[in-house]
This record gives C-alpha cells, sequence and structure tokens, in this order.
C-alpha cells in the first residue's frame, strides 16, 4: 500500500514536470496565437492589442499558473483554430483514436500469447522458424504501406472494406466498430509481431530453468508445463512491455489516421501543431506524456501485484 | 526381486553432426527398500543417468537402453503419456538447486499439491488435499505448515526450500525417490538433518532412494550399496576403493603439512585493519522518521601479510556488510579501515561466478575491461602501462596463471564449465594486480573436486604474488582446510576462533 501510495506522489510530481516544460517550449519557439489570429495584414497595435486582452505579454509563471489553473478544473482553453473548447474537441477526437486503440490491443491480446507459445514449442523448428519469419516482416513494413496494401486488398480487390467510411460512434455504432478493425490491424501488426516475438524469447530462456524440470519430475506433461508453469513467470516481463504498447496506441496513430481519413488524436496534433493552436497542442501533449507515465504506473503496481519476488 | 532394473543405457548428445556418448553401458538395480550410493565428479554422468530412469531429459538427449524395468514394466517402451503417469507418483525426484526449483510465481502449497492433482485427480477433495500438503510439510520437518501453504520461495532459505521439494516429491508416497546432489547446496547442519530425514522416509515408507552426490564420505554413511561413474562408464569394484577419489581427510593433512613445512613465519606485519568500526542501515519511513537497523557492532579484524584470514558467520550475520564496507563500498558509521600503502584497492572473488560476469563479452573482454578499470582507480595511465606489455598479453598471461588455456580468452562465460568460470573470476580479480583478495564463499556452488583444485590454485598464487586474503565462507571444513587464523561473526559482532 505504501508503495502504492509512493508511486503516485512520483506520478503527480511526473505529471506537473511536463506540464511546466510542455508551456515552456511553447513559449519559446517563434511565433504567437495573436499574429496567427489576426493574420499578415493586421497592423502591430492591433496584434500588441490581442495579446494583452489574451494574457500573453504577462510573466511566464504568471500565464503557466494561470494554465494550470485551468488544467486542475478541466478547463483546457479554447482552440484558436476551431473555437471551440479544446476538452471537447479533444473529446470528440478521441473517441475514435479510443475505439482504434481498443480493437488493435484486443487483436495483441488475442493473437500474441498463443502465437509466441506456438512459436516457442520447438525453439528453431519449422514452426518457430515460420513464425520468426513473419514477425520479422510484421516490424520490417512501414505502417502507411501496410494500411495502402490493406485498403487496396480489402477494400478495392474484395469489396469487403468501404474506405474513408468512419462513422461516429454515436452515429451507428456497429458500423464504428467494423469499419476501424482494418486501421486496427494497421496499428497492430507491427505491436503484434513485437510483442510475439518478445514472448517467444521470454518462454525459451524460462523452458531452461530448474523449476521447468521440477515440473515434469512431478508428472506434468509438456503442455501443462507450458501453461500452469512457464507462462506466468514469461508473462510478468511482458507486463511492462505491455504497458508501453498501451500507452502507444492510445495517443493515435498519425500515420494510420492519415491513410484511413480517421478523425483522431494523431491528426488533430498534425494540423494544430501546423496552426500553432497553442491550447489543442499543449493538451494533446499532457495527454500523451500522462497516458505514458499513468500507464506505467499501473504497469508496475500491477508488476508487484502478480510477481511475490519484487518487494 | 528389483524395483529397478537398468541394463545397459546410453546416453548421447548431437555434437554438430557427431555423435558424442555421455553416458556408456551402464547398468544397475535397486531394490526395494534399498538405499543405492551413486558417486562421481562432476561432469562423470551420474545426473544424467538418474534423469534418463524416468525420462525427464531435455530432447538434446538421446537416451536408449537394452532394457529399463520398473515394478516389471518396461519404461523404455512407455509413451511419454504413460511415462507422466509414473512421474511423480512412483518416481520422485529431488534436484541440487533448492534455490531454483521451485516456481517462483505459484505459492508453496499449490506447488505441494500438484503431484495429488495430477495423479489422483478428483478422488480426493480439497480438504483431504490440504490435510495432505500440511502433514508431508510436517513430515519433512517444517515448521508452522499451515503459514508455509500461502508462502512464496523466496520467503524461504535454501534448507526450508530443499524440505518442501523433498515433502512434495513424498507426498504422493512414490516407489523410488532420486535425490540428485540434494545436499550440496546447503550447510553442515542441514546438511545432516536432510540426511536424517532421507533415512526416517525409508524406514517409515520403505521408499528406495537412489543418492547421487560427489561426497563419498556422506554416502558411505546414509547408502546400503555404492557404485561409482567415472567418465560416463560405471567402475567395477568402486563399492570397496577410494582411491578414484581423495577423501578430505588425506587432502586436509596434506596442505597442512605442506603449511607447516614452508616459509619460517617472520613478523607478521599488518596490512589491513579495522578498528572499532560500527554499521547500520538507515531507513526512512514515509513519515520522515529513519529506522536504524545496526549490522555491525565495534568490529576489530586485522589483515596480516601473506596470511588467510578466515570468516565465518551464518547467512546474516553481517559478512557481505563488513566486506563492502572494508572494500568502500558502504560507509561505516564510526570507526576506521586502514589499509597499509602499496595495498589498497582491495578486489573481490564472488560466490556465483556464473551470474557476476557478463553473459555477452569473451572472457578476453572481461578481462581487459577489469585490467583498464584497475588501472584508471589507481591512476597509471594507459599508455604507460602498455609500454611494458600489451593488454593481450596481460591477459594471457593471468589466464596461465589460473591454469587455463589462452583459446579460453575467446569464448563466453556459458561455454565455461563451473571450475573455468570460477577460475574467472579469480583472474578477474587479480589482473589489476591487487595485493589483498577478498574471497566471498569461492568455492560454495561448486563441487568438492573443484573446491579442491580452486583452493590450491588460490594457494599458490597466494605464493606467487604475495596475496593476503580474506577468505569468507560457511562451511567450517574448507575454513579449516585454508585459513591461518579464523575471526566468527556472530550478530555483528567478531571473535577470534582458536584453532
Amino acid at each position: 500500500m505504501r508503495y502504492v501510495g509512493k508511486k503516485l506522489i512520483a506520478l503527480l510530481v511526473t505529471l506537473a514536470a511536463i506540464s511546466f516544460v510542455t508551456f515552456f517550449a511553447f513559449t519559446i519557439i517563434p511565433g504567437d496565437a495573436a499574429t496567427n489570429i489576426m493574420g499578415m495584414d493586421a497592423t502591430e497595435e492591433e496584434i500588441e492589442a490581442l495579446r494583452e486582452a489574451m494574457g500573453l505579454n504577462d510573466n511566464i509563471f504568471v500565464r503557466y499558473g494561470r494554465w494550470l489553473l485551468g488544467v486542475l478544473r478541466f478547463d483546457l482553453g479554447t482552440s484558436l483554430q476551431y473555437s471551440i473548447g479544446v476538452s471537447e474537441l479533444i473529446g470528440g477526437r478521441l473517441k475514435a483514436t479510443a475505439g482504434l486503440a481498443f480493437e488493435s490491443l484486443l487483436i495483441i491480446l488475442v493473437l500474441a500469447v498463443p502465437l509466441g507459445l506456438l512459436s516457442a514449442l520447438k525453439p528453431n523448428g519449422a514452426l518457430d522458424n515460420c513464425i520468426t519469419t513473419l514477425t520479422q516482416v510484421g516490424m520490417a513494413v512501414p505502417q502507411f504501406f501496410l494500411g495502402i496494401m490493406l485498403t487496396y486488398v480489402l477494400g478495392v480487390l474484395l469489396h469487403v472494406f468501404r474506405m474513408g467510411g468512419y462513422v461516429s460512434p454515436g452515429d451507428n455504432f456497429g458500423a464504428y466498430i467494423s469499419f476501424l478493425f482494418v486501421p486496427a490491424i494497421t496499428v497492430a501488426v507491427p505491436k503484434l509481431s513485437m510483442m510475439t516475438k518478445y514472448l517467444r524469447d521470454c518462454i525459451v530462456a524460462e523452458k531452461r530453468k530448474d523449476y521447468v524440470r521440477t515440473a515434469k519430475a512431478k508428472g506434468n506433461d509438456a503442455a501443462r508445463v507450458l501453461s500452469h508453469h512457464i507462462l506466468k513467470n514469461a508473462l510478468i516481463p511482458s507486463l511492462t512491455f505491455f504497458a508501453m504498447i498501451v500507452a502507444d496506441v492510445f495517443a493515435g496513430s498519425i500515420v494510420c489516421e492519415q491513410v484511413f481519413s480517421i478523425p483522431g488524436v494523431g491528426r488533430l496534433l498534425i494540423a494544430s501543431i501546423s496552426n500553432r493552436d497553442f491550447p489543442v497542442v499543449s493538451a494533446i501533449v499532457l495527454y500523451t506524456a500522462a497516458l505514458v507515465v499513468v500507464t506505467n504506473t499501473l504497469a508496475d503496481i500491477l508488476y508487484r501485484a502478480v510477481d511475490p519476488r519484487v518487494n | 526381486m528389483a524395483l529397478l532394473e537398468i541394463k545397459n543405457m546410453n546416453i548421447s548428445v548431437d555434437a554438430g553432426g557427431m555423435e558424442k556418448r555421455l553416458v556408456q553401458d551402464v547398468s544397475f538395480e535397486v531394490s526395494e527398500g534399498e538405499i543405492l550410493g551413486l558417486v562421481g565428479s562432476s561432469g562423470s554422468g551420474k545426473s544424467l543417468t538418474s534423469m534418463a530412469i524416468a525420462r525427464i531429459l531435455s530432447d538434446d538427449y538421446k537416451v536408449t537402453f537394452e532394457e529399463a524395468l520398473f515394478m516389471e514394466k518396461r519404461l523404455d517402451l512407455m509413451s511419454e503419456k504413460e511415462l507422466c503417469d509414473i512421474r511423480g507418483k512412483e518416481i520422485a525426484y529431488v534436484f541440487q538447486e533448492p534455490m531454483t526449483s521451485l516456481n517462483p510465481v505459484v505459492t508453496i502449497g499449490k506447488q505441494a499439491e500438484e503431484p495429488l492433482i495430477l495423479h489422483f485427480g478428483k478422488t480426493i477433495t480439497k480438504e483431504e488435499r490440504r490435510k495432505t500438503v500440511i502433514d508431508a510439510l510436517k513430515d519433512a520437518g517444517l515448521d508452522d505448515p499451515e503459514g508455509l501453504l500461502d508462502t512464496y520461495p523466496h520467503r524461504l532459505s535454501g534448507g526450508q526450500r530443499q524440505r518442501v521439494m523433498i515433502a512434495m516429491a513424498m507426498i504422493t508416497k512414490p516407489k523410488l525417490l532420486v535425490a540428485d546432489e540434494i545436499t550440496t547446496a546447503l550447510d553442515v547442519d542441514t546438511r545432516n538433518r536432510v540426511i536424517d530425514l532421507l533415512k526416517h522416509y525409508r524406514e517409515t515408507y520403505g521408499v528406495s532412494i537412489i543418492f547421487i552426490s560427489h561426497d563419498r564420505k556422506l554416502v558411505d554413511n546414509l547408502a546400503d550399496r555404492v557404485i561409482t561413474i567415472s567418465n560416463g562408464k560405471i567402475l567395477e569394484n568402486a563399492g570397496l576403493s577410494d582411491d578414484d577419489m581423495p577423501s578430505p581427510t588425506t587432502e586436509k593433512g596434506r596442505t597442512r603439512q605442506k603449511r607447516a613445512g614452508g616459509l619460517d613465519k617472520p613478523v607478521p606485519e599488518p596490512v589491513l585493519t579495522v578498528k572499532d568500526m560500527s554499521f547500520s542501515y538507515k531507513d526512512k519511513n514515509i513519515f520522515g522518521k529513519t529506522e536504524i537497523t545496526p549490522v555491525l557492532k565495534n568490529v576489530n579484524l586485522t589483515l596480516f601479510k601473506g596470511e588467510t584470514l578466515g570468516i565465518v558467520g551464518k547467512s546474516g550475520s553481517g559478512k557481505s556488510t563488513l566486506v563492502k564496507v572494508i572494500c568502500g563500498l558502504q560507509t561505516a558509521d564510526k570507526g576506521e579501515v586502514t589499509i597499509k600503502e602499496g595495498y589498497e584497492d582491495p578486489q573481490m572473488v564472488f560466490q556465483d561466478p556464473y551470474s557476476s560476469l557478463n553473459p555477452a563479452k569473451t572472457i578476453g573482454k572481461i578481462l581487459k575491461e577489469s585490467l583498464i578499470l584497475g588501472l584508471k582507480r589507481k591512476g597509471i595511465k594507459p599508455s604507460d602501462y602498455t609500454r611494458t606489455k600489451s593488454y593481450g598479453q596481460a591477459v594471457m598471461e593471468m589466464l596461465k596463471n589460473v591454469g587455463l588455456s589462452s583459446e579460453i580468452a575467446f569464448r563466453r562465460v556459458r561455454e565455461l564449465s563451473g571450475g573455468q568460470r570460477q577460475r574467472i573470476a579469480i583472474a578477474t580479480a587479480l589482473i589489476s594486480e591487487p595485493k589483498i583478495v577478498i574471497l566471498d564463499e569461492p568455492v560454495s556452488a561448486i563441487d568438492a573436486d573443484l573446491c579442491d583444485q580452486v583452493l590450491e590454485l588460490l594457494s599458490s598464487l597466494r605464493e606467487k604474488f604475495g596475496l593476503s586474503y580474506i577468505f569468507i565462507s560457511h562451511d567450517p571444513e574448507v575454513i579449516n582446510r585454508t585459513c591461518d587464523r579464523v575471526m566468527v561473526i556472530e550478530d555483528g559482532e567478531t571473535r577470534e576462533r582458536k584453532k
């Protein structure tokens, strides 16, 4: 319990640090929101007046404090580009990203464990070599290429996938799920490959340990040795790895969202950066950073729960 | 009627297309209720032989028999499924490594009841299972068996874990128990108690035991009959002769004789002194209050030039902390450690050479790295050093000094045997040319034959380089054989033991 408390405090400190760095980084890059809003034709006086009105001329700590207070009240400001609340804007985009993330995580979870197990069944056997080759390809293929190929094969040749057919979950939940399936495969393939390979290596390493010999001597058959003894030991190190994948997919995939025209967080980030939409960019950066820190903290806490040796 | 009858067992591995024979034409039998001793040095094939009985060797090994009869059934003709029904039910195993032989993430209770689940399934209820496990743990001499059920292995000591292993093996009341070096990793006290336990099982349940060990004396004391394995073959007449293995008593005599006939003792010159040193661990709790756990209390010791000072103590007595303070890895609360000029930078040789050497690097690289770090600590410029000899030369010389051939430099740790690894561990410590070497349980992970060789090596290196040793061990026999003086450390306090 004390450990969880310590972890949570560390989490808050990290988040505070990240928020400051994020804020500070945006104040030192050239160009500001006022110039952007007023456009090229505005006079220096007009821009200065807007700056004053937006509070851009205050001391950086004052501005940071003001922004932080807003963040704590879940008020992230208003998007300069879209003139709607940032929370509302990101919230809407998150629906697409979260759906994509959940589906790809599901694919990874459902496939990585059996593939890893099959691969580790007979190291360097035919099946292992086959799966290893596939995972190598999966890791190496660029995401945009995979996305385009899937679109071409499933959409153009086989007509089982409607291109650009993203539907908001509120409108038609079934269509939303089924559309996101193909993009989810695109996101999942490289991560699934890494996860499978990692798990395979963990299992192979565990197989050589002494407790496996004990399990065999007790009368466990090969399958039960694997399922009742090796698997839990091999999954423990994979947990941290999986946490990184979780953070990664929830941060939104810029490439995949672009290829499949999905209005997700990744695309919003690109658009906001090019428009210097500071409130949106900072909110997304904060969201991404928080995601990484929170999932890692959860993984650490979970790690302790499943591995009795960590204390 | 023999319970087990093995006729012409052969074990081989495929070594790059060539078939390498590890065990050749081994035949033996075990009667009901008999304790058969199987002795042999490390690498002789005794463990392979024992594991081949219930065919639990991995597929890398090819095992053939002319015939293997167990309870009048042909083990060699059985399918994997039939073998699974025999393993853990009729033939049970206990292995050498108690620390790693239990599954680290499964509770003792769950592990101990597994043979019952596997072999009796639904015929016994959960309550009966629980009761059987508790009885078996109690029978194996473990205190508080109920409390152990939900405990994980890492909470137990080596001796306790070995008892759990034995309880687990005996839980199905097997006909044959194969005990493979089960006492090697244990201290003397625990060792004797485990031996008594085996005797108890034989008397109570009539179980036959194959007791495998490199320790001839131990086997003679326990077994009804002894066979010796050497280079994968059974030696004829082995039950009677003692020649193939030097017994510890003669070895001890030899070492003593050598020392007595050695140099005349000059006036001892202290090279390292520890004076009134105390050390405690300070841990801040969440309220910022400091919790102090004293580890060492007013420790005094002196190491003289050219001697071997033994330090004995139970685990947790503060031995390792003392060593850390001497090496400067921890700072003492009070008192001081003085090292004579020219004797700075003491080096350590660790207990477990496998995990203390980087597996990814070649031996040559490891040695070179230690040498460079050593030069750095002493403030010697690499160019000044290489003027006299190159790093490569230094590495080769050091390998020769520890009795290894120079081609070892190109190998990695996993390609070496236990004895070679321990020699490398010594070489890494010595290559930076220290004058004081701290040996932390240097022989407790290796068997008696190798142990003798390593001790001999250490003693010759001491003469050759004029070293002083601090020798830490839990084994009084090893300490008596090697040390000039012995300090006992108990609850953080030291006293000198008269020999």
